[in-house]
């Protein structure tokens, strides 16, 4: 019965979330109060620019920092708390692997497979050969993008229900870039592994994030399904004498030398644009996901 | 050239580290030759001063001003060549400063000459030390013994006979030669041949490359990638898995934590021990080519194995405690590297065992071998019928690294470390104190006497107070640590 209960409890718990998480780091705030659920087999894409605090949203809501205020749920448990059942169940993979450069791949591999229950070492030697990563070489003489093909090796051989990457494609050639993503859009497909990733490289969401989450300056500027943002966001152009009409909430605000003001707005609950956007002058411009992360991060 | 450029050429290409250790050896150096000249006028006092400040003289030159060959080898990769001649016009500099200072101390002992010759010597080995790879640098360090050893069977003057002034100034001019011929060759190297250079001042320059002592361990990383196959650690993964939380986070914390194997473990004996294996195969050469020598084997053995133990003895009991807790406190400075794996790793328990597997973990080698070598004090101060004071040097010493070793541990393993400073104060006063502790041992096991202040109680009593001071503070660091850890959710958060 407690297994059974247990189970509806899994099912009901996003496997990761995040409820007014804030931090910061030496008396400069990095986070504020942000609060974001990962649906189960959802590829959330976490975009935002160097420094909009990505990793230290990732980590807090890993329990791999104690956060200043808030706190994250890793499949319903605390994350700070997290029992070996948790643990099993996630994969991460940080920004800079660096981690172990004293073991060899092979070494590695062999370390971390003991402790996962699911572990695939059939997977993990056939991807290693196929990339071409040198079983026996330390990890420390690696190139850093075979440093990171290493620990993606890593986390996908657990077999994880919820893989975390950290800028996964960052040292990544194209090559191995367009394999990863190919990889983890399987794992989601097939296996319903959810996945949270973050990048500033526009074109990686756009192929698989299934959800895109964009944080700026520590606040989560929205957070939506990927094919939502075309029809849901555009760019609202206003002229100087019609700049006074603009409406409050606007995801980011723009004035020009000529006193015309651009405005990233978003539909209502009605499906329309702002008041604003019927104005005589006004001009409202469809935004692709990059213009749209420009927009809002400039 | 600005003479102001010159002077703070050495501040400038030194890392915070660095100049932390430095500038508190070297002026201690100086202090203590000061006030032992003060307080004792005779000759021996005079020795004492200035091998004391030798002593500050070569832990500058082996450490502080090598930075400028790093400067002079930039320059000359950026073509500016007036910065180049700026870093070696520095040391020159630096170097007739520091003779000049020497001469002047050494001038109602042993005669400016004669001081200002030794003075040279130290200052040139320190610098060749820093210029030469590591296993060469090694026999530098253990010149000193191999003198007072080889004085049994050859010629070698003593402190204050006039014929040394010839042999230092002939050694210093030796080392001259040498420390020119690297430089030479060194600030030529471009950056894949710097990458492999075996230079310890290359090889220091990655290790320090963090800035402070709380570094994220980025220059470990350099010193890892740069460290040629031989001298890996050979990891031994055997009995390493949830069954073995202890093994297992051995292998995560790396450096000398790691399991090895045994070829492994081989290798590493090997790599310490060869200078010290070169080196006793040449005295014993010495000997059987002059068979007319008038000491016995025993002797020389015993005249050079006494310090090489009590060396090696010396860098065990502290040595050990302070590299594995500086290793713990660069790996807990990060989330982003073995923390990123160990937070998420499942098997290894609830967070209470896995502290416990931590401590023992990390704190297994230095509290056995701290606890052998107070077992070994006590043993031989029991046979030798030493003095209180010197019972309680070569037993306290040990017990003292102990205790530093689980402070600094559980300081590194709390959410609060000390700041760089304050560990750098902890170390250095650990330092003095244990050396002190070492040397009195010594010089009583050796002379089988009381040891050199066992009849001055005003000595050894502010030994003892410094003593119980240091003992007060690294317990105060412990219980500090132990509670901020026992705070955390898990072990595995890094440094707020």
């Amino acid at each position: 019965m407690n297994a059974m209960l247990k189970d509806a409890a899994d099912r009901l718990d996003p496997p990761l979330a995040a409820h007014g998480l804030g931090h910061g780091y030496e008396g400069a705030t990095v986070l504020h109060g942000i609060d974001l659920a990962l649906a189960p087999g959802s590829v959330l894409g976490l975009i935002g620019r160097n420094g909009a605090g990505k990793s230290t949203l990732i980590r807090a809501m890993l329990g791999l920092l104690e956060p200043a205020a808030g706190e994250a749920r890793v499949f319903g448990q605390p994350a700070l708390r997290m029992d070996d059942q948790a643990k099993a169940r996630l994969a991460y993979v940080p920004q800079q692997p660096e981690a172990l450069g004293w073991l060899t791949a092979a070494q590695l591999l062999d370390y971390v497979g003991r402790f996962y229950p699911r572990w695939d070492a059939r997977f993990a030697g056939k991807t290693l050969e196929r990339w071409k990563i040198p079983p026996n070489k330390l990890l420390a003489k690696l190139s850093p993008g075979e440093r990171q093909r290493v620990d993606l090796i890593r986390a996908l051989a657990s077999q994880p229900e919820l893989l975390v990457l950290d800028e996964p494609a960052a040292a990544l050639d194209p090559v191995a870039r367009r394999e990863l993503l190919r990889e983890v859009a399987l794992r989601a497909g097939e296996s319903g592994t959810t996945v949270l990733f973050s990048t500033h490289i526009v074109s990686d969401l756009e192929r698989i994030a299934s959800d895109i989450a964009f944080l700026h300056e520590g606040k989560l500027l929205l957070h939506c399904a990927a094919d939502d943002t075309k029809e849901r966001f555009a760019r609202l152009w206003l002229p100087a004498a019609m700049s006074a009409a603009a409406p409050a909430a606007a995801l980011s605000r723009r004035r020009h030398e000529d006193g015309s003001l651009s405005l990233v707005v978003e539909r209502d609950e009605r499906g329309q644009w702002p008041e604003a956007s019927r104005l005589n002058g006004a001009r409202v411009d469809a935004l692709g996901l990059e213009d749209l992360f420009v927009e809002v991060a400039e | 050239m600005r003479a102001r450029d010159l002077l703070l050429t050495f501040g400038r290409t030194t890392y915070p580290s660095v100049r932390w250790l430095v500038g508190g050896v070297f002026p201690l150096g100086v202090a203590v030759a000061i006030v032992v000249r003060l307080l004792w006028p005779g000759a021996k006092g005079g020795h004492i001063a200035l091998l004391a400040f030798e002593g500050g003289v070569a832990y500058l030159w082996a450490f502080f001003m090598p930075a400028s060959l790093l400067l002079a080898r930039d320059a000359r990769q950026l073509r500016i060549p007036r910065l180049e001649a700026v870093a070696a016009a520095a040391v020159g500099l630096a170097a007739l400063a520091t003779v000049g200072i020497g001469a002047a101390l050494g001038k109602a002992t042993l005669g400016e000459t004669s001081a200002a010759a030794l003075t040279a010597l130290v200052l040139a080995s320190g610098f060749a030390f820093s210029l030469l790879p590591g296993p060469v640098a090694m026999l530098i360090g253990l010149l000193p013994a191999a003198s007072d050893a080889a004085r049994r069977v050859l010629p070698v003057p003593t402190l204050d006979d006039p014929r040394s002034t010839i042999w230092w100034a002939v050694a210093a001019a030796g080392f001259g030669v040498i420390c020119a011929i690297r430089w030479h060759g060194l600030i030529r190297l471009d950056d894949r041949e710097a990458e492999r250079s075996s230079a310890m001042v290359m090889r220091l320059r990655g290790k320090n490359a963090t800035g402070h002592w709380a570094g994220s361990g980025a220059g470990v990383r350099t010193v890892d990638r740069r460290r040629p196959g031989w001298l890996q650690p050979e990891a031994n993964l055997r009995r390493t898995g949830p069954a073995h939380p202890v093994a297992s986070l051995r292998v995560a914390l790396g450096g000398g934590f790691v399991p090895q194997t045994l070829r492994g473990l081989c290798r590493r004996g090997l790599t310490m021990a060869g200078p010290m294996l070169v080196f006793i195969a040449a005295m014993m050469l010495i000997l059987a080519t002059k068979p007319d020598a008038t000491v016995s084997s025993l002797g020389v053995i015993y005249a050079l194995g006494t310090p090489m133990l009590a060396g090696l003895a010396f860098m065990l009991a502290l040595g050990l405690p302070l590299v594995s807790a500086l290793t713990v406190r660069q790996r807990w400075s990060t989330s982003q590297r073995e923390l990123a794996v160990l937070g998420v790793l499942p098997g290894l328990g609830t967070p209470d065992r896995v502290r416990q597997a931590l401590l023992r973990a990390a704190l297994a080698r230095p509290v056995v071998i701290n606890l052998l070598l107070t077992v070994a004090g006590w043993i031989i101060a029991q046979r030798m019928n030493l003095s209180v004071i010197a019972t309680l040097a070569l037993v306290g010493a040990p017990l003292l690294c102990l205790l530093a070793g689980v402070a600094l541990t559980l300081d590194a393993l709390g959410p609060q470390p000390l700041r760089g400073w304050a560990l750098g104060l902890v170390c250095s006063a650990l330092t003095i104190v244990v050396l002190i502790s070492t040397i009195t041992g010594m010089l009583a096991s050796q002379l089988r006497q009381g040891g050199p202040w066992a009849g001055s109680p005003a000595l050894w009593s502010i030994y003892l107070a410094v003593a119980l001071a240091l003992t007060t503070v690294l317990g105060w660091i412990a219980a500090r640590g132990a509670r901020g850890m026992a705070r955390q959710p898990h072990p595995f958060l890094a440094h707020g």
